[in-house]
This record gives C-alpha cells, sequence and structure tokens, in this order.
C-alpha cells in the first residue's frame, strides 16, 4: 500500500515537473506554453459527407457542425464540392437493350476543423457515425492541396505556361 | 561562230545581275539556264552566353505573365445544386398556386404544434448536449488517472493514431443486403462534368 502510493507520488512529480519549470521561466511570458494544445493535434481535419438525397445530406451537415461546436472544436470553413453524377442502365435478360435508365446525383460536402486534439477525434467519429442517416458516407481525412485545387476551375492557360516553363527548365534563379 | 555565240551568252549572263534581259528570236541567242545556287552559309556561331542570355529572357517573361495570371482571383467550380434552374424561374408564374385562407382554429394549432415540436427540439439538443460532455469528461478522468498511474503510457495514448484517419465510413442501407445476389446485366457510367 506504501509503496504503491510513493509510485503514484513519483508518477505525480513526474507529471508536474514541467508545470513546475514553466512557471519558473525568466525570459518568456508564462502564456506562450500555456497557449499551446494539450495534446497533439491534427492541423486540419476534412470530414465530408457524401449522399444522394441533398435534404437529407444538408441537414446532417447541420448536426456534424452542432456535434463539432458542442466538443468545442474549431470550424475553419464548410464547402460544397460539384456533384457527382451516374447513369446506370439496366440490360434485359440476354441482351443489350435497355430496360431501365436511372441517373443518380451523388451530393459532396465537407466541413473543415482546425486544431482537432488526437483524442477528440475517436469521440467526433463515434458521435458523428451513431447519427450517419440512410445512404450516407461520411470520412475524415487531412487537407491536401490537391482538395483545395478540386475546388476549383482549372485555368488552362496557366497551366499551358507552367508546363512550357518547365520544360524550358524551371524558373529562373534570382541572383543574390 | 559558236564560239563567238557562247562568249557572249556567257556574257550575256553575267549581265543578267545588273539589268533585265530578254531572249527573244531577234537577238538569236540561247542562253544556258541560270543555276541559282552558291555554296552554303557558314553557320554563325553564336556565343554561349548570349543563347542563355535570350532563354532567360524567354523564361522571365513566361515567368511573369504566369505571375499576372495567378493574380487574377481563381474561379470556383460552380454547384449545381445551389442554381436554381432558369426553367423554373421562367415558370414561375404557373407555377405559384393560389394559398387557401386558413382558419384562425388552424392557424392556433399549427402555432402549438412548431412550439411543442420547438421545445421537443430543445430537449433533444440538449439531452444530445449532455452525452457529449459525459463522453468528454469521461475522457479526460480516463485520460488524468492514466497519467497519475504512469507517465509513459500517458504519453502512448495521446498520441495521433495514424490507422484511424483517413477513414471512410458508410451509412445504413433501407434493406440489408440479399446474400449471393445475382445482378442484372448494366452499365454504371460516371457522367459528371469532366475539368481538365
Amino acid at each position: 500500500m506504501m509503496k504503491k502510493s510513493l509510485c503514484q507520488l513519483r508518477n505525480l512529480y513526474k507529471c508536474y515537473s514541467h508545470v513546475s519549470n514553466r512557471s519558473l521561466s525568466v525570459y518568456e511570458p508564462v502564456y506562450l506554453e500555456l497557449l499551446k494544445p494539450p495534446y497533439p493535434v491534427y492541423e486540419t481535419l476534412n470530414v465530408q459527407i457524401k449522399g444522394y438525397d441533398y435534404a437529407i445530406l444538408e441537414n446532417y451537415q447541420r448536426y456534424v457542425r452542432k456535434v463539432a461546436n458542442a466538443m468545442e472544436l474549431e470550424i475553419a470553413t464548410a464547402w460544397a464540392a460539384p456533384p457527382e453524377k451516374f447513369k446506370i442502365q439496366k440490360f434485359k435478360p440476354q441482351s443489350s437493350v435497355v430496360e431501365s435508365e436511372y441517373v443518380l446525383t451523388l451530393y459532396h460536402r465537407t466541413i473543415q476543423l482546425l486544431q482537432v486534439g488526437a483524442p477528440s477525434v475517436p469521440v467526433l467519429l463515434r458521435l458523428t457515425q451513431a447519427a450517419l442517416p440512410e445512404g450516407v458516407s461520411l470520412s475524415f481525412a487531412e487537407h491536401s492541396d490537391e482538395d483545395e485545387e478540386n475546388r476549383y476551375v482549372p485555368d488552362r492557360e496557366l497551366n499551358e505556361m507552367k508546363k512550357e516553363l518547365d520544360e524550358l527548365g524551371g524558373p529562373v534563379k534570382k541572383r543574390k | 561562230m559558236s564560239i563567238i555565240a557562247s562568249a557572249f551568252s556567257r556574257l550575256s549572263l553575267h549581265q543578267t545581275f545588273h539589268r533585265s534581259f530578254t531572249t527573244s528570236s531577234v537577238v538569236a541567242l540561247s542562253v544556258t539556264p541560270i543555276l541559282c545556287g552558291e555554296p552554303l552559309k557558314k553557320k554563325k556561331k553564336i556565343d554561349p552566353a548570349i543563347i542563355k542570355q535570350r532563354e532567360d529572357r524567354k523564361r522571365k517573361k513566361l515567368e511573369k505573365q504566369i505571375r499576372r495570371l495567378e493574380k487574377n482571383a481563381r474561379q470556383l467550380k460552380p454547384i449545381d445544386e445551389m442554381e436554381v434552374p432558369l426553367s423554373l424561374i421562367d415558370e414561375k408564374d404557373k407555377r405559384t398556386r393560389p394559398l387557401p385562407k386558413l382558419t384562425a382554429e388552424v392557424v392556433e394549432r399549427r402555432a402549438l404544434l412548431e412550439k411543442s415540436w420547438a421545445r421537443y427540439q430543445l430537449q433533444e439538443k440538449l439531452r444530445d448536449y449532455k452525452i457529449i460532455d459525459r463522453v468528454q469528461r469521461a475522457q479526460q478522468k480516463a485520460l488524468q488517472e492514466l497519467r497519475f498511474e504512469s507517465k509513459e503510457l500517458y504519453d502512448q495514448a495521446i498520441q495521433i493514431d495514424p490507422n484511424l484517419v483517413p477513414i471512410h465510413v458508410d451509412g445504413p442501407t433501407a434493406t440489408p443486403a440479399i446474400d449471393n445476389y445475382e445482378s442484372p446485366d448494366g452499365e454504371y457510367v460516371n457522367i459528371s462534368k469532366k475539368w481538365d
């Protein structure tokens, strides 16, 4: 019993030793240390939802926002990506005569969270997954430049120029 | 005679570069065809430094143009569902219907219904908040206890889990999948607009 409590005491000291150290720092203001997030963070976390039903998807997006707000996560932005359209044809048996044809639209929505602490991610996932409506899919990913690029209409002229420049051997190095 | 003629012809050829002439029959002189050949010009050797300079100038020009284009605000892809189709705008008069006059009783009932719905929503929201709060607090408590128990384990526990993100979860379907279902023949094509 005594030994165990001693061990715990030592652990406690280990935990708080860095706290006592930072209050002793003379040259740096204390709040700089305190401003650092207590856990390792995902700099950006994209919550992407896709669904065939527009109204349900929008409502679910609202729910995700609500949960993120309640968990005191920082929501940076939310955006919509252009919808994907699928043409589905069903053939008659043993032939290629079209029996029925459908067009399905898959809508995309993304919510971007900033500075998400590592322990909050599983909680957020469980809460959002539990409320996932029918036919909606959810994915978590870190933000990439490609995601950003996908939002914009590509500028063909600019891309061609960049390609040409690459062929010529890259940008001119600045003289120092 | 022929020697003289050939001499003359050579002479006249020589003069072609200085004046126009005719080879009409009156003159009775036959002329050898003009051979437009001349020794190949020696390729001018350009100083490699100059070539490099020229290329640099070209690249700089391109860079400048790229910078100018990049300054323009980029255009976001249009979102189809966010735009009202033009046909609906055109048919607005046709589509708007006169609403029936509601009796006071109906208005009252609806207002009450709305209020009770709002109350229900509030309760639901509060329940959600409570659950979220409980889960988070339980997690905090567990982490804190772990920290007291062993700092090393705590440090491992708060690390980013590389297996968790990225993750993809599909929602439930209306009906469960049929076992050994043989799907009919058909095609499934993505016809969304391509951007290149």
